[in-house]
């Protein structure tokens, strides 16, 4: 199991579900991860990951708006780019493709454990 | 909803569109929850290897939540794919903003969890053994401080107003149930309109008053007088004593005032009842109100007059928070 209490790395959570947003800030929390900053879709994940600098966002697929792929593109390619961890509720390896395609440093499945989420953080935090 | 491009007007949904919306359903409600459950329970396991039990504890209690959150989604959708397996008569609405609650009780103990009148309410019906179409209308953020001498509340953010057309839209989802609860945080969440919408709707409205009283404003709780042009249309409007001091006594068909484990007064075509408490203080009230009103439309529904309502509603209110 990798070390529960990572070093204060900070996160930007984008998911439209406030019920597991909430949930998702808690653990990273818990795990001695700062959440900086909260979005509810695409458009306001890229705004707020500019203007919050985070060191990872972790991105849900599905959002309204603007969805999390092309989300993921406009912040990996943007002058201020971040790594980007993807949350996805699709198993199809295309979907995969698509959100590694668009600059994801992962895409982990929802359903995913709190240690396989903060390594694939921590992971993407180092590059 | 589009027929596919092989239907006619009327026609009925193509089986690709509903096993999309299905899909959609599944995504949004169950697969959510479940991703949220096994992200508490790895939680709840790191909290007791490092032997932390308080926090393990409320892992726990988060997962029981969200079990009997997941439980209930899919007996709606089971209920909305074969409406035969609706028991009528058992089942309340309520609608209002979710809550995220940042709370510090009596002895100090901060906590930081979803509230709101959606989610107490339906945890209180399902004790009851019954369940709520529970709907989140918008969201806001609340921070309250439970003290001996009673509860400061402060609003950090103004929740969405549900609009009359989206009342509309809802009440389709309302099928099936007799009354409504409005659970109100602020003055603006439930428009005039949007209460005669759901009354006209054939519901019958119950309001928590509290957000009227408040106003709609962030910061400090400041209770105020409650505007009438807002209770049409409102069977019983639910306040707690100190919105009652600040609001009076607004003609409705039936004022509910809750006095926590002291009992409520319930005034019905100007006669009053008062139901007693049995006195034993609630540890943690966040929610009382809420599952107070919901336990009174149960009531209702089940057919019970008022005053009997109104005594099992603070019954149940009282097993619950002793607990």
């Amino acid at each position: 199991m990798p070390p529960i209490v990572a070093e204060s790395i900070r996160i930007l959570i984008a998911e439209d579900n406030a019920l597991l947003r909430g949930v998702l800030r808690d653990a990273l929390a818990e795990a001695g991860m700062t959440v900086v900053a909260e979005a509810s879709d695409g458009a306001e994940a890229v705004a707020l990951a500019e203007q919050s600098t985070p060191d990872v966002v972790v991105m849900d697929m599905r959002m309204p708006n603007v969805d999390g792929i092309e989300a993921t593109e406009q912040i990996a390619h943007a002058p201020w780019a971040m790594p980007v961890v993807v949350l996805s509720a699709y198993d199809e390896p295309q979907m995969i493709e698509a959100a590694l395609a668009a600059g994801a440093a992962s895409c982990l499945k929802k359903g995913v454990g709190l240690d396989e989420l903060i390594e694939a953080i921590r992971a993407a935090e180092r590059g | 909803m589009p027929g596919g491009g092989s239907g006619t007007a009327g026609a009925a949904p193509a089986p690709a569109d509903e096993r999309r919306a299905l899909a959609d359903r599944l995504h949004d409600g169950p697969q959510q929850i479940l991703t949220a459950l096994r992200l508490v329970a790895d939680g709840t396991r790191h909290a007791l290897e490092q032997g932390d039990l308080e926090r393990a504890l409320l892992g726990l209690r988060r997962l029981e939540e969200l079990a009997a959150q997941g439980a209930g989604e899919l007996r709606r959708m089971c209920e909305d794919l074969d409406p035969g397996r609706r028991q009528a008569g058992e089942r309340v609405a309520v609608l209002g903003p979710a809550a995220e609650d940042e709370v510090v009780l009596e002895d100090g103990t901060e906590l930081r969890r979803p509230g709101g009148t959606p989610h107490y309410a339906a945890r209180a019906l399902a004790a009851a053994g019954a369940s709520a179409v529970a709907i989140e209308t918008g969201s806001l953020v609340s921070r309250l401080r439970h003290t001996p001498q009673g509860t400061e509340q402060e609003i950090a953010s103004i929740p969405e107003p549900l609009t009359p057309e989206a009342a509309r839209a809802l009440l389709p989802q309302l099928e099936g149930c007799a009354w409504v609860l409005l659970g109100g945080q602020t003055a603006g969440d439930f428009p005039a309109e949007t209460v005669r919408v759901l009354a006209e709707g054939g519901l019958a409205v119950c309001l928590d008053g509290q957000g009227l009283a408040r106003g709609s404003q962030t910061g400090p709780v400041r209770l105020g007088p409650i505007d009438p042009g807002l209770l049409n249309g409102v069977t019983a409007l639910k306040l707690n004593e100190q919105e009652a001091q600040a609001a009076g006594r607004p003609e409705v068909p039936e004022l509910l005032i809750t006095r926590a484990d002291q009992g409520c007064i319930l005034v019905v075509e100007g006669e009053e009842h008062v139901v007693a408490g049995n006195g034993r203080r609630f540890a943690d009230p966040t929610g009382a109100g809420d599952s107070f009103a919901a336990l009174y439309c149960l009531g209702r529904t089940r057919g019970l007059d008022p005053p009997a309502a109104a005594a099992s509603a603070q019954d149940g209110v009282q097993r619950l928070y002793e607990a």
